[in-house]
């Protein structure tokens, strides 16, 4: 018998031990087939020092996953994303339907602190007076148009420097630049261009360059 | 998929599987639970199309001992030491898996396999997967998976010392 007719019956019978749990008698070679058994029945799990900890663990994570997946799938579903698409259809229609006919009420004059109360008031006079917080005057508020949705805060004048104007007129004083001279050199890889005025000499450097002058070439 | 219902279906068998593969108790321990850390975080994923709660278990097992393996920076595998010892007499292999010694032996004789045939021995013996399932998982032949199976019982058993008297 050849070891692929030998390793055919073998692993037959094996699968009928795995299957079964008792090894087939006769086998054409009992000795190995013990052998088989003997490794089946081997379980190692009882020297584990980890496994109910580790299904305690595990499960609680999966308790503690639980909760926000549950929010997560809540909020995320077809029904919810329904439920807050009508929620704002309703808003908008609500805000629109109710701003034509019903303009803001002016607001209350300025605000004048309570009276203290009598605990308060046995206060030294020395203390000064509360500052006020709103405008003596505040601007109405105007009434928003038809189809407006929102009204203007009032708000105080804008206050600063006013705006210069534009554009910026002459500085006064000096003479504008006029160009002396101007000529090209050759220099060290190029030309350039050598610019004179009343007080300065300008220099414009023309030539070639590569892509490492201007910038840092790193390499691992 | 209830987790805690897999867990207590598979718990024993993968870990017969990672022990069979790295024979020491706590590295077993290590990497038991972290197939079933990384199999709870993968469930979401989990396809039965592609193969059944098992099979998917055994492949993320399979994968954890490789990584154990080369985070050790060798073999997925003890050393030989203090492996075994033939027996004087000629015992049955029932009487050798009596006891915390004989399973020590046993994991020493399957220490003794090449890698490939102990990761196929690990699969067979521990979950029962059928040639083809193995063969499906490792990638390679029915009848190779058949062979190296056949091969390592007997190699085995001659290790045990159960040969032909067993």
């Amino acid at each position: 018998m050849s070891e692929n007719e030998a390793a055919e019956l073998f692993n037959g019978e094996l699968d009928a031990l795995l299957r079964d749990g008792r090894p087939p008698f006769p086998s054409h070679d009992e000795g190995l087939i013990r052998t088989a058994a003997a490794l089946a029945a081997a379980d190692f799990s009882g020297d584990s020092a980890v496994r109910e900890e580790l299904r305690a663990r595990l499960a609680g994570g999966k308790e503690r996953a639980g909760v926000p997946a549950l929010v997560v799938e809540v909020f995320t579903g077809a029904a919810f994303k329904m439920v807050f698409a009508a929620a704002c259809m309703l808003l908008l229609v609500t805000q629109v339907a109710r701003r034509p006919g019903r303009a803001p009420s002016p607001p209350e004059p300025a605000a004048s602190l309570p009276a203290p109360a009598a605990p308060v008031a046995a206060l030294p006079r020395a203390l000064p007076a509360p500052p006020r917080v709103f405008p003596a005057s505040p601007r109405p508020v105007p009434v928003p148009g038809d189809g407006a949705l929102f009204a203007s805060i009032p708000m105080s004048a804008p206050r600063g420097e006013p705006l210069g104007a534009f554009p910026i007129g002459s500085a006064g004083a000096g003479s504008p630049i006029v160009t002396a001279a101007a000529r090209e050199v050759k220099a060290d890889g190029g030309t350039d261009l050598v610019m004179e005025t009343e007080s300065v000499v300008l220099i414009i450097e023309r030539r070639a360059t590569s892509y490492e002058e201007f910038f840092d070439k790193r390499t691992i | 998929m209830d987790f805690a219902d897999i867990y207590d279906r598979y718990f024993d068998k993968v870990y017969n599987y990672v022990r069979y593969r790295v024979r020491l108790a706590d590295a077993a321990d290590d990497i038991t639970a972290r197939v079933f850390e990384a199999a709870l975080g993968k469930s979401d994923t989990y396809d039965p199309a592609k193969g059944n709660e098992q099979a998917w278990l055994f492949g993320i097992a399979r994968n954890a001992v490789a990584d154990w393996g080369r985070a050790r920076g060798r073999r997925a595998e003890v050393p030989l030491d203090g492996a075994f010892e033939r027996p004087g007499s000629d015992p049955r292999a029932e009487d050798i898996l009596e006891g915390r010694e004989e399973r020590e032996r046993v994991l020493a004789a399957a220490a003794a396999l090449d890698e490939r045939s102990r990761d196929i021995m690990a699969l067979k013996f521990s979950s029962g997967m059928t040639n083809r399932e193995i063969a499906a998982m490792t990638g390679m032949g029915e009848g190779n998976v058949g062979i190296i199976i056949y091969r390592a019982v007997r190699k085995m058993q001659e290790l045990l010392g159960g040969s032909k008297a067993i």
